[in-house]
């Protein structure tokens, strides 16, 4: 095996039944045909047949993959992706948070750490480089993940840093998230994963460190990528966060609310960080190794006590609008609530929303639950973190409840695969809709870049032409080449070249002298893996679609929005074709399945 | 003709509100002719969204909710609402 710069090449397979550690080697082949990331995850869950269990069964796998460039002096590298198959959509699942344990993960010698099995317990998964062991948890079970980290710095000392689950994590809440410095792998489910393992947390901590192919050149490349970082293109992210993006949705009627049902809310300003700055006190932060610092976190007062909690568009569009709630503290109260039990926001939001229209409907007898209920949001959140009353079926998902409620209602449950739709209403933005469609974790925003094509002058965003499909395709290809190195997207907009400028960071680290082109193959290569990872866990084309009321209905505020079906299959099955796929969207040799 | 120009985002934080009037001679004008007189009444605008007398690359126009405009091409008419805004809309 030939050696790799910016790689230990090797992982670490721990099984929790037994408490044993198995490491593996990784050839150079395959980490130049994956990276890390998303890309080396959803490696090693083929490899390890993961497709075959049930993704909360004792022998599912749960990947933390690292990547090539995290302890570099890459701004925004320090990253972590955790990928396993998602027990909310039963397909691939990666999620992707930042900082320390990214970097102490990495230094224990392991460019993944793949975990399966089941404590007999609840535990603390330990690893010292390729020492593991597992430690009792009882005493952090039921508190919410900040908390259980502080306490485990307290017993463990700071060169650990730890991933961890909340209360919901621990309840199998099927989109639990894993926390790590107050910073979430939120999507698909990843911390009922980990609970169903019995594993609170998992401590990492080592002094290993991958070498690099030109350190000069690396330090020069970080210096410059850091100075562009403070330019222009980020400073959004700096000033206003993610959240900026409220009034602009609003006023171009791509901000979900009432359950998908309008495209605009006429209280959004009071949601806005506009109003927010005013009203309340604001300090920023950073992940580690970052000089963008999009963090923004809100004081938020709660029964005369200060408290704070971070903000961003998705939590807003998801607590606010979509379930036409407008109290700016509500809407902050639940969004911490959401960080307490660790909870993703957005199946959150998108599951009570759905809930609030079948209340309304007469589907679903909890007449307390309404559109514009604060107090209903609140303790909503409450039941489902704690499993209780109406949160057990809540806990499920929105697909799963219109599943149980039956009489159709899965017509406007938000979800493609089962993941709960982002705050991208995809009539207004018809782009997005494809990429939500065929989205291989299900619709989401972080795979597929595809709302920049409709925020161009390419394209008309509520009339969506087949062409737009390569247009999702590069946006998509671009996401999973960035969620395997692994950078921030914040970051996207610095560069003039993006995968020529991908290319010469991974060849200064790696020393592999790969061209944008070689880049571009890799990204789709890693897409195509995981849509095998899918078609191998029983996808069908039919999955590929949106909620029945996209296709057959336009926005009530705007009516030019409409999308239907017979358009949306046309970009499906020129997307399909796209990436080399049949028209079905079955790769070569898999159309008859598994 | 009379417009509306409206701010979103890093726009907004320049220019320090959320929308105002011009008014021009004329049926319809320039986008880019219109942009480069927003930048000349606000210094701020001007020194942090433009990149000499064009807008720079991370800003976006939008005509009435809806046709964008990157390279200012387009043309206003009496009555229309100009947004400018930040170009990343990530979340």
């Amino acid at each position: 095996m030939s050696t790799a710069n910016g790689y230990h090449q090797q992982y670490l397979e721990v099984n929790v039944s037994t408490g044993t550690a198995t490491q593996h080697e990784l050839d150079t082949a395959v980490l130049q045909q994956s990276i890390g990331g998303s890309g080396l995850g959803t490696h090693l869950l083929l490899e390890h047949e993961s497709w075959k269990h049930d993704p909360l069964a004792s022998e599912a796998s749960i990947v933390f993959a690292f990547s090539p460039l995290v302890g570099s002096p890459l701004t925004t590298s320090a990253k972590f992706a955790v990928v396993s198959r998602s027990p909310l959509t039963g397909r691939i699942n990666d999620s992707l948070a930042s900082s320390t344990f990214a970097i102490a993960g990495k230094r224990t010698g392991n460019d993944a750490l793949l975990i399966k099995g089941r404590a007999v317990s609840p535990s603390i998964l330990v690893i010292e480089e390729n020492h593991i062991s597992l430690k009792p948890a009882d005493h952090l079970w039921g508190l919410p993940a900040e908390d259980a980290e502080l306490q485990l710095r307290e017993e463990f000392g700071n060169n650990f840093s730890f991933a961890v689950i909340g209360p919901a994590g621990e309840e199998l809440v099927r989109y639990a998230t894993i926390s790590h410095s107050g910073r979430h792998a939120g999507r698909g489910g990843s911390g009922a994963v980990l609970g169903s393992k019995n594993i609170k947390a998992i401590a990492v901590r080592g002094n290993k460190r991958a070498a690099w192919h030109d350190t000069a050149g690396l330090i020069e490349q970080a210096r410059d990528l850091s100075q562009r970082s403070f330019g222009p293109a980020t400073e959004k992210y700096r000033e206003l966060g993610t959240a900026a993006n409220v009034l602009v949705f609003n006023r171009l009627n791509c901000l979900p609310t009432r359950n998908f049902q309008k495209g605009s809310f006429e209280k959004a300003e009071e949601l806005s960080p506009e109003a927010m700055n005013i009203a309340r006190e604001k300090i920023r932060e950073s992940c580690a190794a970052c000089t963008i610092g999009c963090t923004h976190v809100y004081s938020i007062p709660v029964d005369g006590r200060p408290s704070r909690t971070r903000i961003e568009y998705e939590n807003l569009f998801a607590l606010g609008p979509l379930c036409e709630v407008s109290d700016q503290q509500t809407v902050l109260q639940a969004s911490q609530l959401c960080d307490h039990y660790g909870l993703d926001t957005i199946s959150t939001g998108g599951t009570i929303a759905f809930a609030m229209e079948c209340v309304e409907r007469g589907f679903l007898n909890e007449s307390w639950l309404t559109f514009g209920s604060g107090d209903a949001l609140l303790q909503a959140i409450h039941m489902i973190g704690r499993g209780e009353g109406i949160g057990v079926r809540l806990a499920l998902g929105s697909r799963a409840l219109a599943l149980e409620l039956g009489k159709n209602t899965i017509a406007f449950a938000p979800q493609v695969k089962g993941l709960e739709l982002p705050g991208y209403e995809p009539r207004a933005l018809q782009t997005m809709a494809l990429g939500f469609a065929v989205g291989t974790r299900g619709a989401d925003h972080n795979r597929s870049g595809a709302y920049e094509v409709d925020f161009s002058e390419e394209v008309d965003r509520r009339n969506a032409k087949v062409h737009q499909a390569r247009l999702a395709v590069e946006t998509e290809d671009k996401a999973a080449m960035m969620d395997s190195l692994i950078l921030c997207k914040f970051l996207r907009g610095v560069f003039d070249d993006y995968f020529s400028e991908c290319a010469t960071m991974l060849n200064l680290i790696t020393g592999w002298g790969l061209k944008a082109n070689d880049l571009i193959a890799i990204a789709k290569a890693i897409i195509d893996s995981k849509k095998r990872f899918n078609i191998l866990c029983g996808w069908s084309p039919e999955e590929d679609t949106l909620p029945e009321r996209m296709l057959t209905s336009a926005l009530e505020d705007d009516r030019d929005a409409k999308l239907n079906r017979e358009t949306l299959e046309a970009l499906v099955k020129a997307y399909n074709l796209e990436r080399g796929w049949n028209e079905a969207g079955f790769l070569p040799g898999t159309s008859a399945g598994p | 003709m009379k417009i509306t120009i409206e701010y979103y985002g890093i726009p907004r934080q320049r220019v320090g509100i959320a929308r105002e009037f011009y008014e021009f001679d004329g049926e319809e004008m320039g986008i880019h002719d219109i942009i480069r007189t927003v930048a000349k009444k606000h210094p701020a605008f001007e020194k942090h969204c433009m990149d000499g007398d064009i807008l720079n690359k991370h800003m976006v126009v939008n005509l009435n909710g809806n046709q964008f405009f990157q390279s200012e091409d387009g043309l206003a008419c009496d009555g229309d609402a100009l947004l400018i805004l930040s170009m990343d809309a990530g979340g």
